[in-house]
């Protein structure tokens, strides 16, 4: 029903758009993350929850 | 003892030192309600799944019945026990990785006790019946406002806090706390938008198949934004802090957050499927979301490598083990969640109690062993004191697991078994097991299984509930230990170079972070609920299709009320089977004026959609009042009292009312006479039952039967147009 729902659905624009806007994020996010200058900055982070309590 | 945290630092926060406590009283408060909702939860559970292998352990009491009562498991599990959860784990580390007492106690204790009377009031409508009727959202108007505002105290509590913190930087757990927070609020309002026609009852602004798209939209997100992102904003705090070592990698705790939000929003791969879609585009789509397993079982990897070069603790810290366990089912439902969602597992697990071993893989391995872990780590700190036994600990892990293993095993037995009979076809095309029953039959014995696994699993729970009693007796409630830090100076005020890059900046700060989840959330949600949406536009409504009578439509009511949609179906799929069990597939139209929705999710009985002149009303009213006299094995609960109670024909004006307000074509005429045109239709049924059974009762027509049986003859009828 879903399935069939979903084929009536004539804006394939819109998906086409969110899959487009939703990759482009997630490797913009990957790149951004695995920059190398930043683990300094993931090593303070990190040891948060370790200060005590 | 005053402990110091920022102090050192004050070459980049040259801020003034503060002294301040933390409220962990706050914390104590939830702890208890999660202990004692969780046993609640447990308890009702286990009844329900008793009385699938025995009917009559509902002692024929209406609001013991398996329809009203399983709603109430579900939203003690999810809201109350589980909820309560997150919230103690959030108050306790927010404040701690905030460094200051949380923005409001005032908030924090209207939160407390807002959320537990939300509970109660749950407690006690869902067995009256007084329910929606849509899975997971089940509590009726006046509920679903306090919860908004609930969550909007939570809300404002929460981000006052990030407001006034004292560590500049905002570590992982944090993030997913806020995506929790704006989420539930997002999907509780679209989902929860509904006109009362009475006190306490309403109808859903959105009908048949958009009130179905909305409902999954909300149920799928749900069990991402309730019972995931929380519970690994916990994981990320208390596994670092119990084993005492920071998380493997803090990379991937972010490629996992981002990945999360991602997926459950948008990716879900059945959206991106039979669009019209460009081909291509949606092999890419299931490409990703495939490739989105990855970002789980990372977050589960990421988990369980903080233990490195810790691994002997596994052996002697209960904790540890808890916390191991829970990550390791949290990998387990991640990777099998996926899997049921391809179309051919699909067709074979849908309807079936596969589905429900899985969700309880996730519930009782997942969230129950997590929050087990957390209890554990937290009683003995907040008491001052150590656990009162390691042993039975260990021994309350042993029965967890295994009560969750033989669980998810029955029921993945049970479930695959029901899928194969229901699709079996001899040589000749026909079907191979015709009487349902007998699909019911073979598996009860497999429900005993079932029984019994959440019996360990409750068994262990009391033992904890022991462990943690006498942790309690054995401690006490000091004052609260005093903490010092610096006072963050405010951003703008900071040179950028103390700060070091631009990027730190923005880490730094919740506000953009906040913006950026919640419009990575909101366009997803836009993305995926559109379709939903305005679906009306692209399926035209049958003009053709009748609105339900006045007396059909109080009948679905009762139907409603009674929580068979736990048990029965009403969406017939496009598989030979199916429509050789029971008819041609259901249409979109065929539910365009039924709010709510009543497709159901689970087959422990046949599904309903044609039911509509299967049989004779006679059949109906005594099976109804005992299933048993005519199918000797049913488990199907007596519903007798729908024989004595009359149907409350004095709101029905109103219904058809509301009805038209949202957009059902009732004329104004058939709106002031419902209620004679309802009394009229039951007239005929009674005469009929009375002709044809001999039925011996002077207020017939007044009956709710009579209401219900006009609803189920209607089903699969169209009000006469076929
Ligand atoms: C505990 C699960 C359960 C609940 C709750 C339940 N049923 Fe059933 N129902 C069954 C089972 C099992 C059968 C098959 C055996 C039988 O006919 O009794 C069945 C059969 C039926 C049938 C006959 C279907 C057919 O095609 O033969 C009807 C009609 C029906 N139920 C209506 C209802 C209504 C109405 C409610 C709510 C008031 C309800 N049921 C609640 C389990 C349930």
């Amino acid at each position: 029903m879903k399935a069939e729902t979903l084929s009536y659905f004539h804006m394939p624009e819109l998906t086409l758009v969110g899959l487009g806007i939703f990759f482009t994020f997630f490797m913009l996010m990957l790149l951004w993350v695995f920059q190398h200058q930043r683990k300094p900055f993931y090593q303070r982070l990190e040891q948060l929850p370790l200060a005590d309590d | 003892m005053i402990a110091e945290h920022n102090v050192t630092h004050a070459g980049s926060d040259p801020g003034e030192l503060e002294e301040f406590t933390y409220d962990d009283q706050i914390v104590r408060y939830f702890a208890y309600a999660t202990i004692g909702w969780g046993l609640i939860a447990f308890l009702v559970g286990l009844l329900i799944a008793l009385q699938l292998g025995l009917w009559q352990l509902n002692f024929g009491l209406p609001w013991l019945t398996f329809g009203r009562l399983r709603p109430l498991h579900t939203n003690a599990a999810i809201f109350a026990f589980a909820g309560n959860a997150i919230f103690m784990g959030v108050y306790h580390s927010s404040q701690r990785l905030l460094k200051t007492r949380m923005f409001s106690d005032v908030l924090s204790r209207m939160h407390f006790w807002g959320w537990q009377l939300i509970i109660v009031s749950a407690a006690i409508m869902l067995p009256l019946g007084i329910t929606q009727s849509k899975e997971y959202a089940e509590l009726e108007w006046p509920i679903d406002i306090a919860i908004t505002v609930v969550w909007v105290i939570f809300a404002v509590n929460f981000f006052g806090t990030i407001w006034k913190r004292r560590e500049r930087h905002i570590y992982v757990a944090i993030w997913f706390y806020i995506a929790t927070i704006v989420t539930v609020a997002v999907l509780h309002i679209v989902n929860s938008i509904e006109l009362p026609y009475s006190f306490l009852r309403s109808y859903p602004v959105y009908a048949g198949v958009q009130d179905g798209l909305v409902q999954w939209w909300y149920g799928h997100n749900a069990v991402a934004f309730f019972l995931t992102t929380p519970f690994l904003g916990l994981m990320y705090y208390y596994i670092p802090k119990a084993a005492n070592r920071p998380v493997y990698s803090y990379r991937l705790s972010i490629v996992h957050f981002w990945a999360l939000i991602f997926i459950y929003i948008w990716a879900g791969p059945h959206h991106l499927l039979n669009t019209a879609m460009p081909e291509w585009a949606q092999t890419l789509g299931m490409i990703f979301s495939l490739m989105l397993w990855a970002p789980s079982w990372g977050g589960m990897i990421n988990g369980l490598l903080t233990l490195r070069g810790a691994w002997q603790r596994l052996r002697t810290e209960p904790i540890i083990k808890f916390l191991v366990g829970a990550v390791t089912f949290y990998g387990m439902s991640t990777f099998e969640g996926p899997l049921l969602s391809i179309k051919a597992v699909n067709s074979l697990s849908h309807y079936t109690d596969w589905t429900i071993g899985h969700v309880h893989g996730g519930t009782l391995g997942w969230n129950g062993l997590l929050t087990f872990g957390i209890l554990y780590y937290l009683v003995p700190k907040l008491w001052n004191t150590e656990l009162y036994s390691k042993k039975l600990a260990n021994v309350h892990f042993w029965l967890g697991i295994t009560g969750t293993g033989v669980y998810m095993i029955s029921l993945w037995v049970a479930g695959i078994t029901q899928g194969l009979m229901w699709r079996g076809l001899t040589a000749e095309g026909k079907l191979m097991y015709p009487d349902f029953m007998e699909t019911v039959t073979r598996i009860i014995p497999l429900y005993w299984v079932r029984a019994l696994g959440g019996t360990m699993f409750i068994i262990g729970f009391c033992i904890m509930v022991y462990n943690l009693y006498k942790t309690m007796q054995s401690g006490r409630i000091s004052e609260p230990q005093k903490h010092k830090a610096r006072r963050l100076v405010s951003v703008t005020t900071l040179n950028a170079s103390e700060l070091g890059s631009k990027h730190r900046l923005l880490e730094g700060l919740p506000m953009v972070f906040t913006v950026l989840s919640v419009i990575a959330i909101l366009v997803g949600s836009v993305i995926e609920i559109i379709p939903a949406l305005v679906v009306q536009e692209f399926v035209p409504n049958d003009k053709k299709i009748k609105p339900y009578t006045a007396l059909e439509l109080a009948g679905r009511d009762i139907y409603v009320r009674e929580g068979c949609y736990t048990c029965h179906s009403q969406q017939i799929r496009p598989m030979v089977s199916e429509t050789l069990r029971y008819g041609k597939p259901s249409t979109i139209a065929e539910s365009q004026y039924d709010r709510p929705f009543q497709w159901g999710s689970k087959r422990t009985g046949p599904d309903l959609a044609r039911v509509g002149g299967k049989y004779p009303d006679m059949w109906h009213y005594r099976h109804m009042i005992n299933p048993r006299e005519i199918v000797p094995q049913s488990i199907m609960p007596n519903y007798p009292w729908l024989a004595t109670a009359n149907t409350d024909l004095d709101v029905i004006s109103r219904k058809l009312q509301v009805m038209q307000t949202l957009g059902v074509p009732y004329s104004n005429d058939e709106v002031k006479q419902a209620k004679a045109d309802a009394l009229r239709q039951a007239e005929k049924i009674a005469a009929g039952l009375r002709a044809e059974g001999g039925v011996n009762d002077a207020e017939l027509e007044q009956r709710e039967l009579v209401a219900l049986i006009a609803y189920l003859q209607r089903l699969g009828k169209n009000g006469g147009v076929e």
